[in-house]
């Protein structure tokens, strides 16, 4: 079942064609990975289907119903749930109240909020922040933290910018234990990343993007193969490294 | 509505905006390097009225003698002021530096008060009383020469933007302050310089208005506003724009004057204003940065 | 067990103290004689100005240079239906709130629509108190810049006292409930959602926050409630016009106490306007024969909190005396644990 699919979407800065008519889809329960070199397009991608951006052309379906142009607040509560490339933590609240606003998406219910807010917490792991102000707890928590913050809203995909950026490999590994956590409470996802090792191990498909086009599409082992993706990313970042 | 009375209004407008222009051109300065919005604009540009005032009434002084003066004052102050004051807050959200030109204005504006007394001051200048007159046309001198004046500083100013080291060193921080300071300029220096700068342009029109304006400790308030809405009409950090904006609100001010009576006037600018704030924010020429390039 | 206790007895010592506050707020005005009863007053009107202020610019972060526009309002409403048609200013003031509430509405609309932010936003409330300002001053059915003497009449149902003590349980009154509903929202979606905005707005976007819906319910509340505060000055004052009710003095007073204080928490507005009003007299009184020395300390005061004291007094104590109450997390239910000191305050 098609979850989220994009048909011929496009943006245009200025004159310059940041995404050309993209068709993806993503199924129901896959991890769905996105890359390119810089500047490819991938997070005006992510930011036309989250609402951010207005498209130019081209449309956004997501369970079925088009939510192209929609503002974000309203995709979220159509339970489409996205982190960010530099994070945004709502800095002098604590740990569970950033994430108690996502959970508010679903209930106007202090009590409610708070369970929810505790069970996600919990279930990325940073129970004991819960009332550190966020703006005091390290990067790589408060990457956890707006997962966290995002899965409170309960979506059923989850979009995911560039989470392991500038995280350790340890922190990485648990990101991406998270991610596949994630994925078993029945939440699909869609995630950007650099990491390739990881994104190769954690993917159903692989989409790739360069200038703002669709390069390739397929399996990892698909992608791997494909000479296309080792011209462009040639010089850019070792596909086969491996990183533990 | 007689063609003169028209023509004249326009000739009015043209030179006001002049004035206009070049304090405008301060604030956009500032804010097109720092990003500040700059409150207590008017009150520098008042306190370029009191020593102009000062000067002429104490020791005799043409008034357009006592504008280096003004210049060299006011850029002092801006300076001082950039430097020790916002500097220690210049990584503090928006609303903060907003904030503390707002009280640098109160503390200025009721300094003043507090020297001066609330009394409207104006100087009289022999010889600068009648005005030329082209047909029936008549040219205010005083408003004249602070055309002419506003528009020599206004050149200066982009000479020294464009062909100066300074300039130079100003244009780069303004457009990316982090490379600017790995190239080796010292961004703290410059900011406060180029907050003297817009200091010292609020000054001069402070001293080219008095000797057909008056001064008064909250003589800024008036002016402050003007400044915004040309500014932002101009877009902040448009050099040329203010320049512009400065003439179409003079302009404005002065026609929409033959129409309307009093402060029915005012309107007419905080309308524009509203409206280019809604409709265009970064203003008729969108928000260029201060190369003095259009 | 101990631990339980210890959270009791608090609990109860907060409540005896709460009362014995409470017990002196009520008796205080009685001995006072009228020149500190008035700086009373004046003190807790602008520990009210400022919190309505607050509630818009301190918690949903939108920052409001022109918040004389809701209060003039409520000033001109009620009194021109008090003066000119006998409407009691009781009911003008509720009138004068709607109003107040629905340009405020308008203004935000299309500032927010326009997605004017920041210190464009700030200006748009400046150039929008101005005008209306400017309106006033010129327009003949509110008498202009004559402004409007209110006829003295001494009745209570006519919101006029002859004994001053009644002003100040009227502003107290108001001023309490006030704090109260900023206290509770502090725990409901509401309060969550106007700091997420403040905090973060796209962050919040994407969270289902709907970003416009709740910026337009911070503005009105605030305008109302400004308004109120108006009909109080005109009562209180019995004369009011444009420059004295639109005029940016008002506005500025509506942001300093809550900037000394602590922008965005529930007691700044009402510690900075305790802190100014002994300062604010001092200077009357020790330089009274020179004008503007109020407004003049008040900016010294603004550049000293604004460079040393950002956060205000509230931020500096939450910063310095982080609150040991809920430290201990083996509390069986997690939700005691969040109780305790957070900005939220």
């Amino acid at each position: 079942m098609k979850l989220l699919s994009t048909s011929s979407i496009t943006k245009k800065f200025q004159g310059l064609v940041a995404v050309k008519e993209i068709d993806m889809f993503i199924k129901k329960g896959e991890i769905f990975g996105l890359i390119g070199p810089n500047g490819a397009g991938k997070t005006t991608l992510f930011n036309m289907i989250s609402g951010y951006y207005r498209p130019d052309g081209g449309k956004v379906i997501y369970k079925d119903e088009e939510i192209t142009g929609l503002s974000p607040h309203k995709i979220c509560k159509r339970g489409l749930a996205r982190t960010f490339q530099i994070v945004k933590p709502f800095g002098k609240l604590s740990a569970l109240e950033n994430v108690m606003v996502g959970a508010y998406n679903r209930t106007g219910s202090y009590g409610e909020a708070t369970d929810i807010a505790l069970h996600y917490l919990d279930f990325v792991g940073l129970s004991h922040t819960r009332n550190i102000p966020v703006k005091e707890l390290t990067i790589g928590d408060q990457r956890r933290l707006e997962m966290a913050r995002a899965l409170a809203t309960r979506p059923q995909l989850l979009l995911l910018d560039e989470v392991m950026a500038g995280l350790t490999p340890t922190e990485v590994s648990m990101v991406m234990e998270l991610i596949l956590k994630v994925r078993e409470d029945s939440v699909s996802i869609l995630m950007i990343e650099h990491i390739m090792a990881a994104l190769m191990k954690l993917s159903d498909r692989i989409l790739v993007l360069h200038h703002g086009e669709m390069l390739a599409e397929g399996t990892p082992e698909e992608i791997v193969r494909n000479p296309k993706v080792a011209e462009a990313y040639l010089g850019e970042v070792d596909m086969f490294a491996d990183h533990k | 509505m007689t063609g003169v009375a028209i023509l004249q209004a326009t000739v009015d407008g043209l030179l006001m905006g002049g004035v206009y222009a070049v304090t405008a051109v301060g604030l956009t300065l500032i804010f097109g390097v720092m990003e500040i919005v700059n409150f207590a604009h008017g009150a520098l540009m008042m306190l370029g009225m009191y020593i102009t005032y000062w000067l002429c009434t104490l020791f005799g002084i043409n008034p357009y003698l006592t504008i280096p003066i003004s210049v060299v004052v006011l850029f002092s102050i801006g300076f001082l002021i950039q430097r020790y004051l916002l500097n220690q807050i210049i990584k503090a959200p928006q609303h903060n530096q907003l904030l503390l030109t707002l009280g640098i204005m109160l503390f200025i504006e009721n300094l003043a008060l507090f020297l001066w007394t609330p009394d409207t001051r104006s100087i009289q200048i022999p010889g600068l009383e009648k005005s030329i007159m082209l047909g029936e046309l008549a040219i205010n001198k005083p408003k004249l020469f602070a055309f002419v004046i506003a528009l020599v500083v206004t050149v200066i100013l982009y000479i020294i933007l464009r062909k100066t080291t300074l300039g130079r060193a100003i244009r780069a921080t303004s457009q990316e302050r982090e490379g600017a300071c790995l190239v080796g300029i010292k961004v703290r220096n410059i900011n406060a310089v180029a907050f003297g700068i817009g200091a010292a342009c609020a000054g001069v029109a402070g001293s080219i208005i008095l000797p057909f304006f008056f001064a008064s400790p909250t003589v800024g308030g008036v002016f402050l506003l003007r400044s915004f809405v040309v500014a932002i009409l101009g877009g902040l950090g448009n050099f040329w724009g203010a320049l512009v904006a400065g003439l179409i609100i003079g302009l404005s001010e002065s026609l929409s004057g033959l129409f309307l009576s009093g402060s029915w006037n005012d309107l007419v600018i905080y309308g524009i204003f509203i409206l280019v704030l809604f409709l265009r924010p970064t203003g008729l020429f969108g928000g260029g940065q201060v190369s003095g390039s259009h | 067990m101990g631990h339980t206790k210890s959270i009791f007895r608090s609990k109860f010592n907060m409540l005896y103290f709460g009362l014995f506050f409470g017990l002196i707020l009520v008796a205080l005005p009685w001995g006072l004689n009228t020149y500190y009863l008035n700086l009373v007053i004046m003190a807790i009107f602008g520990a009210y100005l400022s919190q309505c202020w607050n509630v818009m610019s301190g918690y949903a972060g939108q920052f409001s240079f022109g918040h004389a526009v809701f209060f003039g309002l409520g000033a001109y409403t009620s009194t021109v239906l008090f003066v000119d048609f006998g409407v009691s200013p009781w009911v003008g003031m509720i009138i004068g709130s709607i109003v107040a509430c629905l340009v405020g509405l308008l203004i935000g609309y299309l500032s927010f629509r326009y997605h004017l932010k920041g210190h464009y936003f700030a200006l748009a409330t400046l150039a929008f108190a101005e005008i209306f300002r400017v309106i006033f001053t010129n327009w003949p059915f509110v008498k202009g810049s004559m402004g409007i003497l209110l006829p003295l009449t001494g009745k209570p149902t006519q919101m006029q006292f002859e004994n001053k003590v009644y002003y100040y349980y009227l502003i107290l009154i108001i001023t309490v409930l006030l704090t109260g509903f900023l206290k509770y929202i502090s725990k409901t979606r509401l309060g969550l959602y106007f700091i997420a905005i403040r905090e973060n707005e796209d962050a919040a976007d994407a969270l289902g926050v709907d970003i416009l819906h709740y910026k337009l319910i911070a503005l009105g509340i605030s305008a109302a409630l400004t308004a109120l505060a108006g009909t109080f000055y005109a009562q209180y004052f019995y004369y009011i016009d444009p420059h004295l009710v639109f005029g940016s003095e008002v506005s500025i007073n509506a942001i300093i106490p809550a900037i000394i204080g602590g922008v965005g928490t529930v007691w700044g507005p009402i510690i900075g306007s305790l802190v100014l009003m002994p300062i604010s007299e001092l200077t009357r009184t020790l330089l009274a024969d020179y004008s503007g020395m109020n407004l003049m300390v008040y900016g010294l005061i603004l550049m000293i909190v604004i460079i040393y004291l950002p956060e205000g007094v509230m931020g500096f104590i939450q910063n310095h005396f982080p609150t040991k109450k809920h430290i201990d997390i083996e509390l069986q239910t997690g939700k005691e644990d969040i109780e305790s000191e957070t900005p939220l305050n």
